[in-house]
């Protein structure tokens, strides 16, 4: 087989983002990196991996590229090289385990389906959000805490449709608001200029 | 830095702390669980940024009503969705913005005017303030004011009420009158407020206090003196146009130079307002004679359609938001015309407030002898 189909059926072998990523500067141009070199790294070493402990101190192995690409938060720590991977686990005290499963699920699903077309997306997402009203809090906490911009505002479309057309004493319920902090005097006010809302 | 270092040293916010104040004090908390009963607080009492900007989205998709309900939703669910709902809603890019009955008292929007509608009701001579939703004169629009003529030997007053039922001066929806002289050219706006700290009432009423109806605190009973319009005296008794001439202690507008912007039940002014209220002066802009049509024109730009003697535009000749206090009077800052039998439109904008706009269109109503 001639070498140009060769290089052309190892090229059809890498996914996109990896083909795209591999140009390197020769000489003052950019050019592209050969792609059976790539191949010849990739198969030398796996995909790198990150460990993330839980408040539980559960800990998920997660690829690297997943994160990095999604929470801002651990790009930074890896970029500024406080991570090393043969011995450090990240620390997340502020999310439990079961928070942390469905925040690596998600970042996983949106970078290897990212050229899904987007009603199939949104399906997903709106099926991943399908929480109770404590789950989506914890959701929200930890998509804050690790900085992921795109689960972020996410969460933040659902809750706002959540609002949108409630009365409030269904807002109240929904997000398990006990204690209004009104004054009798107040509530009653409220009610009284707004029966219609309640 | 080590790993743990790096985490720790992110800003953790109180309440999120206070969310798990069960847990041991170094957050190892897997335990967020137990607290399932907390986790109804974690919503009322979440991190402020992360409260503001749900409601914040809240607030920026329903700018217009009958959406914009779901703002006024959030300000009632709880004391702290209250707090911070207050804060966005009273954001300088929201000025103008009709959400809370306490609107109604603030300067209007700064570039295009709020667009209303008045419907009268000869029989009960009632007088119905809406916000217009959409373009046309017919829709319904959103109810903001009513007012209510009552006719004494020597006097007549309108009792303006946000309660389109009671319009009674001891009702807590009460939110100011207008009382006219024996000849019907001079007016008084009086406020059930005060319309800066340390304004005192105008007549003696009983300091006894009611609870309005503002999502505000409690405030003294009394009418608070806060504009005159006049009409000037016409001796040839030709059918001219009227002449027409108002002063207004109006709120500071957000021009940078006065204001307290979170003043969101309109209480709060600064130092100087307690000097000097701010006062704008407005005269109605003299229409032309068309020699062509033989009649006086004004134009309205579409927003009145039928000739009658009550339309006109004010603007203003001292408007202290303006630099050096002089009016700009090209900009039509009140606008109000009859468009049908009982239908007329009012348009108004910084520095007028909803209800001054208000109070100075019934001054259009009524008879005044010898006038025209």
């Amino acid at each position: 087989m001639e070498l140009l189909c060769i290089r052309q059926w190892i090229s059809g072998l890498l996914p996109t983002w990896l083909s795209a990523w591999c140009i390197k500067p020769v000489g003052g141009a950019l050019v592209r990196q050969e792609p059976e070199y790539i191949l010849l790294a990739l198969m030398g070493s796996p995909l790198k991996k990150i460990m993330l402990c839980s408040s539980e101190k559960e800990i998920f192995s997660v690829e690297e590229q997943v994160m990095v690409q999604h929470s801002v938060i651990i790009n930074n720590m890896i970029e500024d090289g406080s991570y090393n991977h043969e011995e450090s686990k990240i620390p997340l005290d502020c999310v439990d385990s079961k928070t942390l499963k469905k925040v690596i699920d998600y970042c996983t699903h949106h970078t290897h389906h990212h050229n899904d077309n987007q009603e199939d997306l949104e399906a997903w997402d709106a099926q991943f959000l399908n929480v109770d009203s404590n789950g989506l809090y914890d959701l929200l906490m930890a998509a804050n805490y690790l900085e992921i911009r795109n689960l972020l505002d996410l969460i933040y479309g659902t809750i706002k449709n959540m609002i949108k057309g409630k009365k409030i004493d269904e807002i109240r319920r929904i997000f398990n608001i006990k204690d209004h902090g009104f004054t009798p005097e107040e509530e009653e006010q409220n009610r009284k200029e707004y029966p219609h809302f309640y | 830095m080590s790993l743990r270092k790096v985490f720790r040293s992110r800003k953790f916010s109180k309440s999120f702390m206070e969310v798990n104040a069960a847990v041991a004090p170094k957050v190892e908390g897997g335990e967020k669980k137990e607290e399932a009963g907390e986790e109804g607080n974690a919503w009322s009492g979440m991190l402020p940024e992360l409260l503001g900007e749900i409601i914040r989205r809240v607030e920026v998709e329903e700018e217009q009503w009958p959406q914009r309900q779901n703002v006024v939703a959030c300000a009632c669910v709880c004391k702290r969705w209250r707090d911070m709902t207050r804060e966005i809603v009273g954001q300088p890019h929201n000025n103008g913005k009709i959400t809370f009955p306490s609107c109604l008292r603030k300067p209007g929007p700064r570039e295009l005017p709020n667009q209303c509608l008045i419907k009268r009701n000869k029989k009960t001579s009632t007088f119905y303030l809406y916000l217009a939703l959409t373009p046309s004169f017919t829709d319904k629009g959103k109810f903001l004011l009513a007012a209510r003529r009552y006719r004494f030997g020597t006097h007549t007053e309108y009792i303006i009420s946000l309660d389109a039922e009671d319009l009674s001066q001891g009702s807590n929806a009460y939110v100011g009158k207008l009382s006219s002289d024996f000849l019907g050219t001079n007016f008084t706006i009086y406020d059930s407020q005060p319309p800066h700290a340390g304004a005192k009432p105008s007549s003696g009423r009983s300091s006894r206090r009611f609870a309005s109806k503002q999502i505000s605190p409690q405030v003294p009973a009394g009418n608070f003196e806060v504009g005159q319009v006049s009409y000037k005296f016409n001796l040839l008794k030709s059918r001219g146009p009227r002449r027409m001439v108002c002063s207004l202690k109006c709120p500071a507008t957000p021009l940078g130079e006065t204001s307290d912007i979170t003043s969101l039940d309109g209480n709060k002014t600064n130092s100087k307002d307690q000097a000097t209220p701010t006062c704008t002066v407005l005269k109605n802009k003299a229409p032309r004679w068309h020699e062509h049509l033989q009649c006086w024109c004004l134009n309205f730009h579409g927003r009145v359609t039928v000739a009658s003697v009550k339309n006109f535009q004010l603007v203003a000749t001292v408007d202290q938001s303006q630099p050096g206090g002089k009016g700009d009077e090209d900009t039509v800052l009140l606008q109000f015309g009859k468009v049908g039998d009982d239908t007329f439109t009012m348009d108004y904008r910084q520095p007028l407030s909803a209800f001054q706009a208000f109070a100075i269109c019934l001054t259009s109503f009524g008879t005044k002898l010898a006038c025209e």
